[in-house]
C-alpha cells in the first residue's frame, strides 16, 4: 500500500500538471455555447457589422470583450502571452473601427481577432 | 495575463517536476561523468527558468524538454548497469597512474593528465610525498585514488592484535522532540522503557530532546534542547559594528 502511495502521488502531481499545460484545447472546446464563447461573440459581430447595425456592433463588442476576460483568466497558464497580447490589441483596434463605423477596418480586425483565437495555444 | 500569478503557477510546476525527475534518477552520479553532471544541470536548470519566466512560449514544450533530459539520463542509467560494455564505452574505465610507486607516463599522456595535476591531486588527499605512494588511481570522475606504501598506512587495532568491538551504526529514537516509534519497535523497546532512561538524563518530556541516538551496545546519547554550554568559543574574527 505504501509502495502504491509512493508512487501514486508523484504521478497524480505530473498528470495534473501535463493538464494544467495542455488545457488550452479543453477550455476552447467546453466554452462553446457558454457565456465564454469567443467566437460565437465575433461571428455575431461579423454579421452586425455586414448588416450595417452598429449598436448591435458595439454591443456585440462588448460581450466578446466580457467573453475573452473570462476565459483569459482560464487559457492564461497554457497559452503564449504574445498570442493573448495580439488578440488583444486586434480587439482594441475593432473598437476604434466599430465607433468610427469604418466596415473594411472592423471586418478585418474581427478577423484577425479570430485568427489570434484560432493560434492560442498552438 | 496576470504575470505574476502565471510565472507563480509555472515555477510550482517547473520545481515540482524537477524535484520529481531528480528524486527518480537517484543517489548515483549520472554516469560517473563529472562534467556531464555539470552540463546536465546546468541544461535542465536552464529549462527550468525558461519554463518559469518565458512567457513568450507554452509551457508543454519546456516541460518536454525537461522530461526528455531527465528521460535520457535515466536511460542511460538503466542500460549502463545492464551493459557493461556500453558502459565502459560512455563512462571510460579507472587509469592507473602510480603502480608499484613508479609513475606510469604512458598513461598520463593518454589521458593528458601532467605531473602538476597528479602532484595537486595528491596534495589534496594530504600526501605531500610521492614516494609515499604504491597505487594511484586516476578515476572516471577526475578524482585520484591512492593506496600508501605497507609501512606508511595508518595502524589498526588488528596490526597491534588488539580485538575492537563493533559500536555498530547509531539509531535515532527522538528526533527534533519526536519519539521515533519505528525505531523503538526496531529494538524491542517501548515508550515506558525510553522515558525511564530519560530520566537518567533528568529529563522529563521527550520533547525537550534535541537528538537521542542508542548505538549497538546499549548505550544511550541524548542531546537536549539549549543544553547549558558555559562558554561557547566565537570561531569568527568580525567582532561586529562598532
Amino acid at each position: 500500500m505504501r509502495k502504491f502511495i509512493y508512487f501514486f502521488i508523484p504521478i497524480v502531481i505530473l498528470a495534473l500538471f501535463i493538464f494544467v499545460m495542455v488545457s488550452d484545447s479543453i477550455i476552447k472546446r467546453n466554452i462553446m455555447g457558454t457565456n465564454k464563447d469567443v467566437v460565437n461573440f465575433i461571428e455575431i459581430t461579423i454579421n452586425n457589422i455586414e448588416n450595417n447595425q452598429w449598436e448591435k456592433a458595439v454591443k456585440s463588442t462588448k460581450e466578446l470583450e466580457t467573453a475573452w476576460k473570462k476565459v483569459s483568466k482560464l487559457l492564461q497558464f497554457s497559452v503564449e502571452k504574445d498570442q493573448m497580447d495580439k488578440l488583444e490589441a486586434s480587439m482594441a483596434r475593432l473598437k476604434g473601427a466599430i465607433r468610427a463605423k469604418d466596415r473594411s477596418n472592423a471586418l478585418i480586425e474581427l478577423f484577425e481577432t479570430k485568427s489570434h483565437w484560432n493560434g492560442l495555444g498552438r | 495575463m496576470n504575470e505574476p500569478l502565471v510565472v507563480f503557477i509555472r515555477g510550482i510546476i517547473g520545481f515540482f517536476t524537477l524535484l520529481i525527475l531528480t528524486r527518480a534518477l537517484g543517489k548515483q552520479q549520472i554516469s560517473q561523468l563529472t562534467f556531464f553532471d555539470y552540463v546536465y544541470g546546468i541544461t535542465i536548470g536552464s529549462i527550468a527558468a525558461s519554463l518559469t519566466t518565458d512567457l513568450s512560449s507554452k509551457a508543454w514544450p519546456h516541460w518536454v524538454g525537461l522530461i526528455t533530459w531527465a528521460g535520457a539520463v535515466f536511460l542511460l542509467q538503466i542500460v549502463s548497469v545492464k551493459s557493461r560494455r556500453f558502459a565502459k564505452y560512455v563512462i571510460g574505465e579507472p587509469t592507473i597512474v602510480i603502480m608499484n610507486g613508479k609513475i606510469v607516463e604512458k598513461a598520463m599522456k593518454k589521458m593528458r593528465y601532467n605531473a602538476d595535476d597528479l602532484l595537486e591531486q595528491l596534495r589534496i588527499k594530504s600526501v605531500f610525498d610521492i614516494s609515499e605512494v604504491e597505487y594511484a588511481i586516476l578515476e572516471t570522475n577526475g578524482n585520484l585514488s591512492i593506496l600508501k606504501k605497507p609501512d606508511l598506512l595508518p595502524l589498526t587495532p588488528k596490526d597491534m592484535n588488539i580485538k575492537a568491538t563493533s559500536t555498530g551504526i547509531g539509531i535515532e529514537l527522538i528526533y527534533s522532540g519526536k519519539i521515533l516509534e519505528q525505531n523503538l519497535k526496531q529494538i524491542d523497546k517501548d515508550k515506558a522503557w525510553l522515558k525511564a532512561q530519560l530520566k537518567k538524563y533528568k529529563v522529563k518530556d521527550p520533547a525537550d530532546v534535541f537528538l537521542a541516538v542508542i548505538n549497538q551496545n546499549g548505550k544511550l546519547n541524548v542531546f537536549k534542547y539549549n543544553e547549558k554550554i558555559k562558554k561557547i568559543i566565537d570561531i569568527g574574527d568580525y567582532k561586529g559594528p562598532q
